[in-house]
């Protein structure tokens, strides 16, 4: 898998876990305000899609945004993502909301899990700004 | 909702591992399946290290009674609120292993009940005038502006904190970490998912559910694949989705595949849990002090 930074591996879990994101240096073209993000790569970096609204299935939609990975598929393909509506977004492994999720609060934004390749749906409330 | 949650205990069969047919005592010793379908109710060991709702709300809360603080120290109007969780799944459990609910699938398939998708999405205006950009600014830092970081912006003669009123707001809450579970028991959400899905037990009942499904006539090797079809991610549930989605939840209970899973999955957790004890109680603690300040936080708002 990409681009994803692997901060420790669990012996028998052999996964790679998420870092937080902390530098904003990194973040190429800045989510806008009162959007939620899924970006290319770890850390904000590269290419990003701006969520429409609740997607059930990210299946058609594209990184759009200048940078890396600009043109790419979202669906499965995301590696961090940073929330800058007031609702709490979640993205969910699989389609139609199924499967475990991430919640990512106002104004935060972290790394997807590594295991996490299936980022299949996103939904945060349409009267959130 | 309850009912379902009662039927724990009522047959309860045994998970053969690899062994080979052993003892009595050894047979004891394997972990029981309970037989369950029905899954919001159920909590896995990993729930005490995230963030309910309920906690989320409570975070929340105090976040934004920090913030509205913090913006009446640049005099600005203090009504900042955030709206809390959205409608959606109703637990960490309620769709992790797809659809369990037999009345939800015959009306929605495997569409939410409270299924947004037909709607528009609505966004709040931009920051247009000056002193709607100043205000955006003081409440999410100067990085809002665009500003690249060097220079601190003042506002009214008081520099604005890094990451402006909600910087600071989830600084006194969470210190360095971001508010809200850490990457320990983040990170473990997803694995446990993974490793159980491919846990023998868990693949051997996958393969019993899809030949159960083959024989109402659909064809999907597990139920995440089911709930993934292309054909229902449509505005509304249809009819051939609905009848899926019913044959499903009727497979899984005919399988008990929710039992298999979740027993599996509580197991692997439970491991994992043991395994990084310490690690794990710093995650509780962290979590409790974020929702402590929290409370104390609305608190005295």
């Amino acid at each position: 898998m990409k681009k994803r930074i692997t901060s420790f591996v669990a012996a028998a879990f052999g996964a790679a876990l998420l870092v937080p994101v902390t530098a904003t240096a990194a973040e190429a073209v800045a989510c806008p305000s009162s959007e939620f993000c899924l970006y290319y790569n770890s850390g904000l970096g590269g290419s990003h899609f701006v969520a429409p609204g609740d997607v059930p299935d990210l299946a058609g939609y594209r990184f759009t945004s200048s940078g890396a990975g600009q043109g790419q598929a979202v669906k499965n393909n995301a590696a961090s993502a940073h929330n800058k509506t007031h609702c709490n977004a979640t993205v969910y492994f699989n389609s139609n909301y199924g499967g475990p999720s991430d919640t990512f609060g106002y104004m935060n934004s972290g790394n997807l899990v590594n295991t996490y390749n299936e980022n299949a749906s996103v939904r945060f409330a349409t009267f959130c700004g | 909702m309850r009912k379902y949650i009662a039927s724990v205990g009522v047959a309860f069969l045994v998970l053969t591992g690899c062994s080979t047919g052993g003892s009595s005592s050894e047979t004891a010793s394997k972990p029981r399946v309970p037989t369950l379908l029905k899954s919001v109710d159920l909590r896995l060991p990993l729930e005490d290290y995230l963030f309910s709702d309920a906690e989320r709300m409570q975070l929340d809360e105090g976040r934004a009674a920090l913030i509205n603080k913090c913006l009446r120290r640049f005099e600005m109007r203090d009504d900042f609120k955030l709206p809390g969780m959205p409608p959606g799944p109703r637990s960490l459990m309620d769709r992790r292993y797809g659809l369990t609910d037999e009345a939800a699938a015959r009306v929605y398939g495997y569409h939410l009940r409270d299924d947004p998708r037909g709607r528009p999405a609505t966004s709040p205006p931009e920051a247009e005038t000056a002193a709607e950009k100043k205000r955006l600014a003081v409440l999410q830092g100067a990085d809002g502006a665009k500003s690249g970081g060097g220079r601190v912006l003042r506002v009214k003669g008081m520099p604005v904190p890094a990451g402006g009123c909600v910087g600071e707001a989830d600084r006194e809450i969470a210190g360095k970490d971001q508010p809200g579970p850490g990457e320990l028991a983040r990170g473990a959400n997803f694995q446990t998912f993974d490793i159980s899905k491919r846990d023998p037990r868990v693949t051997e009942v996958f393969k019993e559910w899809s030949e159960c499904m083959e024989k109402a006539g659909h064809s999907y090797p597990d139920p995440l694949t089911a709930m993934s079809d292309s054909g229902f991610q449509g505005k509304s549930s249809t009819r051939a989705e609905r009848k899926a989605a019913v044959a499903d939840v009727d497979c899984k209970r005919q399988t008990n595949l929710i039992g298999v899973w979740f027993t599996v999955e509580t197991s692997v957790q439970k491991e994992l849990i043991r395994q990084k004890k310490s690690d794990f109680s710093s995650a509780l603690k962290a979590k409790k002090s974020q929702l402590a300040k929290a409370a104390a936080a609305s608190g005295d708002r």
